[in-house]
């Protein structure tokens, strides 16, 4: 059985519409050219990232050379639409051709060598590239790059008109089909395939995976859009220049994946967000903003080598335990007589081993039971017994940790049957309740379980 | 009868290493052939030698269902049906338990989405492995049920030969009956299985022939209770008699 | 080609070799050790060449010149000890250390070009050569200060070479190298080792850079380009011994200097380029190499 709920359905949901409908509205706040030029570079920083994850996070291939498909797009782009004067928009879709097919060739030696060699030849591969762009100066301007390279149009309407406007949801439209396309990829049979031959490669061989034909999808299906966001850069800056190769680069576009945390679709998209935008706020302070970035950078990646996404998980995690526990305060402050009402006896804190756990504790009777309630339930699911047993028996509830109304427990030591069942022990102890019959609801049952098998009394 | 696996003068040396010396055995279609020998004896270098994983031979023939399968690549013989497991648990450990299933289904039966997801089903049912556990991250399982999904993804395949390397390893008495009855009852269904075990009460128990091997060489091979009694096998095991 | 033309090309093919081996060594003995490449190599090089020009600013001459390399080796070794412990020790047995060991390098490497442009400047400087004078080469003058700085590469690799085989703490740091669990559990220190190989890989970084600044210009990026040298020369090389980059580096200093005249200027880096993708096809160890990691 799979639970693979759609993605309507998950908790990603409803973060991605509200930070789409931003993205959709900010034209409208920002309207000065400068800040959307900003939000454009951003968007194309998420494309290189989040596809260049495919290959490195997903697909464990340590591709230094996925810059290069950016290039060739920018060039293909170029090219083709200045130089041999294709329609601008047929180019930009020649683009990703091109780049798949440089994606194709490169798995050839790739596919040969394994760890570090991977890096080095994709590295050479890259810069074999920067040498023949750089020489063949009659088609790509050489050094100095291409200028005045035609612009998109649609019916007549220049995307830059209106303060880039067009270009913006351009390239809005590209980092939606781009994750689009990288969260389908990485459900599919042929997700599983790459993700199985990154975590065990002969186990995914001996189950049939074929190492090259992969590794040849991987490649080539990270390449797409990074081609089409290179042609997409050459049409709105109008330049092609040999730095996309530089160091620089692609340092910023990995900083990007590696902050935002690889194997995760998200991470990327939100790092492109946060470091561009920090850059931007440094952008007086010239040499020292490198330095404060890449001092970041290195921070960062020391303190927290899983990157923001996982941070951030940790952060919601954090602040919905804080949250609950709050919740738990704030009701047994101002909600014990509801409680009350339902149980026909206050409620009060006792300390355990595995912190204070909300008690009720009534009736008479030399014998005592011990109710113990299940999973995501609470000590008022036992108010009818209450009612029913008080004339003959002691009856005493608790809440288990991170329940009802007692406060959250340490995740790693006290939600367990073991932890629950010593929690009774303390209770029998500090309430003196002698041989309790013990009383366990579903995962009760299986705390009550535990505690008689301790041989406590 | 032509058997399901022919190996035919099968050798690989590692320098001047000779680790499976020109071995030559038939396996025929519904048997369980047992395959014992002292550590080292290179049984498990048979299994990669056989699956190509991660090395093939350096000669030899091997034919399999009645086509030769010595020159085919890693995951052609895998999808031909022949299929093995390793004696150290490996799981796909960044994906969940049933996504670790379906990638075995998808490559080799082509079956997709809701239909592949029912053969993940009947897989783990017929191995025993807990479906509630299909949506746990594999890498988070103990060791056994590591084991348990190992063995489940090599049966969804549904291989006409199982190659199983020491399933009952670094298990307990009662986990090893469940090897015994796994293994049996996908023998009962008609897989052709070879198995490679240290618990030689499980291997007798199970086993039609069994193989006993030592330094690269068989030593032995026919029906397990006369196997045993084999002065030469006895010697392999316990040493030169005083 | 005369004979002239033939020894002057040798001459600078060799001096060029000199150079690119000791930037190479110190990149392939961090490699070896680590299994970490180090895109900071480039950057320390430069950061080197500045620091003995700023020496040299102070003092003059020849004594000026060793002076500034040595304060500037000091001074790298030092720096490089200290970088261990920031850009590699908190991850190292992080799963991914490969791949955040190159974004720390480079962010490093940002961090030193950076600082460079901040303390010294965008204009291009250089270091003054001490010796001026020529020699007669096989019927073409040579200047003194090449033959210096082949004779004081090499005389610098032989003693790195002498270090690693012949003192304790060299042999530490190759067995290091070969099995780092084993070195562990038979007591070494391999922090402070690993941060010691990545003190001397700077150390020969700087002197490297020392050498560059008083042969051509410098500019805080001027080490971009020898990092891709030392590169080519490492695959081409292999490393799986200490001398293999250093014959590499003579050939790719020699290749560089004949088709930079033979060749049309553009097309000799990307010869090397589509030599170093072929040698890591066929031969991925290296062509003078095993595949076993030693130092």
């Amino acid at each position: 059985m799979k639970y693979a709920p759609s993605f309507q359905r998950t908790n990603g949901f409803w973060p991605v519409v509200i930070a789409l409908c931003i993205a959709a509205a900010l034209p409208f706040f920002f309207t000065e050219t400068h800040i959307r030029h900003i939000l454009i570079l951003i968007f194309v920083y998420a494309i290189l990232a989040s596809n260049w994850d495919l290959s490195l996070g997903y697909g464990g291939i340590v591709n230094f050379a996925h810059i290069a498909f950016f290039a060739i797009g920018l060039y293909t782009y170029g090219i083709a639409a200045k130089i041999i004067g294709l329609d601008p928009w047929l180019a930009l879709l020649l683009a990703p051709v091109l780049a798949i097919a440089f994606a194709a060739l490169l798995a050839i030696p790739v596919l040969r060598l394994e760890g570090i060699y991977v890096i080095l030849v994709t590295i050479a591969a890259a810069q074999l590239l920067f040498q023949l762009v750089v020489s063949q100066g009659d088609f790509t301007g050489g050094t100095s790059g291409m200028v005045l390279i035609p612009r998109l149009e649609i019916v007549g309407y220049r995307l830059s008109s209106d303060g880039r406007i067009g270009y913006y949801y351009l390239s809005l439209l590209l980092v939606v089909f781009s994750t689009v396309f990288l969260y389908k990829l990485e459900r599919s049979a042929l997700g599983r395939a790459i993700k199985a031959l990154r975590d065990n490669k002969y186990y995914a061989i001996s189950r049939g995976v074929s190492e090259g034909r992969i590794r040849l999808l991987t490649l080539c299906a990270s390449a797409i859009f990074p081609g089409l966001a290179g042609a997409f850069y050459g049409a709105y800056l109008r330049i092609a220049s040999p730095d996309v190769f530089g160091l620089g680069f692609l340092t910023i576009t990995l900083s990007i994946l590696l902050l935002g945390g690889i194997s995760t679709i998200w991470g990327p998209l939100i790092a492109a967000v946060v470091i561009t935008a920090f850059a931007e706020i440094l952008a007086d302070y010239g040499a020292s903003r490198s330095i404060i970035i890449a001092a970041m950078i290195i921070a960062v990646v020391v303190v927290y080598p899983g990157g923001l996404y996982a941070a951030m998980q940790e952060i919601w995690g954090l602040g919905t335990r804080l949250r609950t526990n709050v919740t738990a305060a704030w009701r047994r402050r101002f909600q014990a007589s509801l409680r009350q009402e339902a149980m026909g006896v206050k409620d009060h804190l006792v300390e355990t081993r595995h912190g204070p756990v909300s008690v009720c504790d009534t009736g008479n009777g030399d014998q005592t039971i011990i109710f113990v309630h299940g999973n995501s339930s609470c000590k008022e699911v036992f108010r009818r017994q209450f009612d029913e047993f008080a004339g003959q028996y002691r009856l005493v509830t608790f809440d288990l940790p991170g329940h009802g109304v007692s406060p959250n427990g340490n995740p790693d030591e006290d939600y367990a049957v073991e932890a629950y069942a010593e929690i009774i022990r303390n209770l029998v102890d500090s309430l003196d309740l002698k041989t309790p019959i013990v009383f366990g609801w579903s995962l009760g049952g299986y705390a009550a379980l535990e505690y008689a098998a301790r041989g406590t009394p | 009868m032509t058997p399901l696996l022919a190996v035919r003068n099968l050798t690989k040396s590692f320098g001047a290493l000779v680790a499976v010396n020109d071995l030559s055995f038939d396996v025929m279609e519904g048997e369980i052939l047992g395959i014992a020998g002292p550590n080292g004896s290179s049984k498990s270098t048979l299994f990669n030698l056989i699956s190509r994983i991660p090395f093939g031979a350096d000669r030899g023939e091997i034919t399999f269902d009645g086509e030769r399968i010595d020159g085919q690549s890693d995951h052609r013989i895998a999808k031909l049906g022949l299929i093995r497991t390793f004696q150290r648990e490996a799981v796909f450990q960044s994906m969940s338990c049933v996504d670790n299933i379906l990638v075995a289904i998808e490559q080799t039966s082509g079956a997709r989405g809701r239909q592949a997801e029912r053969m993940a089903d009947e897989a783990s049912e017929l191995v025993g492995f807990p479906r509630n556990f299909h949506n746990l991250p594999a890498a988070t399982l103990p060791v056994f049920y590591q084991k348990q999904l190992m063995m489940t993804t090599a049966v969804a395949q549904n291989p006409k030969l199982l190659l199983l390397d020491e399933p009952a390893s670094s298990l307990v008495e009662s986990e090893i009956g469940w090897v015994r009855e796994t293994v049996s009852e996908l023998n009962a269904m008609g897989m052709t299985i070879m198995l490679i075990e240290h618990v030689l009460p499980l291997l007798m128990s199970v086993s039609n022939r069994l193989l006993v091997m030592e330094q690269g060489n068989i030593i032995a091979l026919g029906d397990p209770a006369e196997v045993t009694r084999n002065p030469a096998v006895v010697e392999a095991y316990l040493g030169q008699p005083a | 080609m005369t004979l002239e033309t033939f020894a002057f090309l040798l001459a600078s093919g060799l001096v060029l070799g000199g150079l690119y081996a000791l930037m190479a060594s110190g990149l392939a003995v961090v490699w070896t050790t680590l299994g970490v490449f180090n895109f900071a190599h480039g950057a320390m090089i430069a950061l080197g060449a500045y620091i003995a020009w700023q020496v040299t600013q102070y003092t003059t001459g020849g004594a000026g010149f060793l002076l500034g390399a040595g304060v500037s080796v000091a001074i790298m070794f030092c720096l490089g000890f200290a970088m261990h412990y920031v850009l590699v020790k908190p991850f190292e047995l992080h799963a991914n250390l490969v791949l955040l060991a190159v974004i720390t390098t480079l962010a490093a490497a940002s961090i030193m070009e950076n600082a460079i442009l901040l303390s010294w400047g965008p204009r291009d400087k250089q270091i003054a050569p001490p010796f001026t004078g020529n020699i007669e080469f096989l019927g073409t003058a040579i200047g003194i200060h090449d033959f210096v700085i082949l004779a004081i590469a090499l005389a610098a690799l032989l003693a790195l070479a002498l270090f690693l085989r012949r003192t304790t703490a060299g042999r530490a740091l190759r067995a290091v190298a070969q099995n780092r669990e084993a070195a562990e559990l038979m007591g070494f220190n391999v922090s402070r080792l690993v941060a010691m190989t990545i003190g001397l890989s700077a150390a020969t970084a700087a002197l490297a850079g020392v050498f560059v600044g008083s042969l051509r210009f410098i500019s805080p990026t001027v080490g971009t380009d020898p990092l891709m040298k030392s590169l080519i020369v490492v695959i081409l090389g292999g490393v799986t011994r200490f001398t293999s980059p250093i014959y590499a580096a003579f050939i790719v200093g020699l290749a560089e200097a004949f088709s930079a005249y033979f060749l049309v200027l553009y097309w000799a880096p990307a010869v090397l380029f589509a030599m170093m993708i072929i040698v890591l096809l066929i031969k991925p160890e290296g062509l003078f190499g095993r595949r076993t990691r030693t130092l």
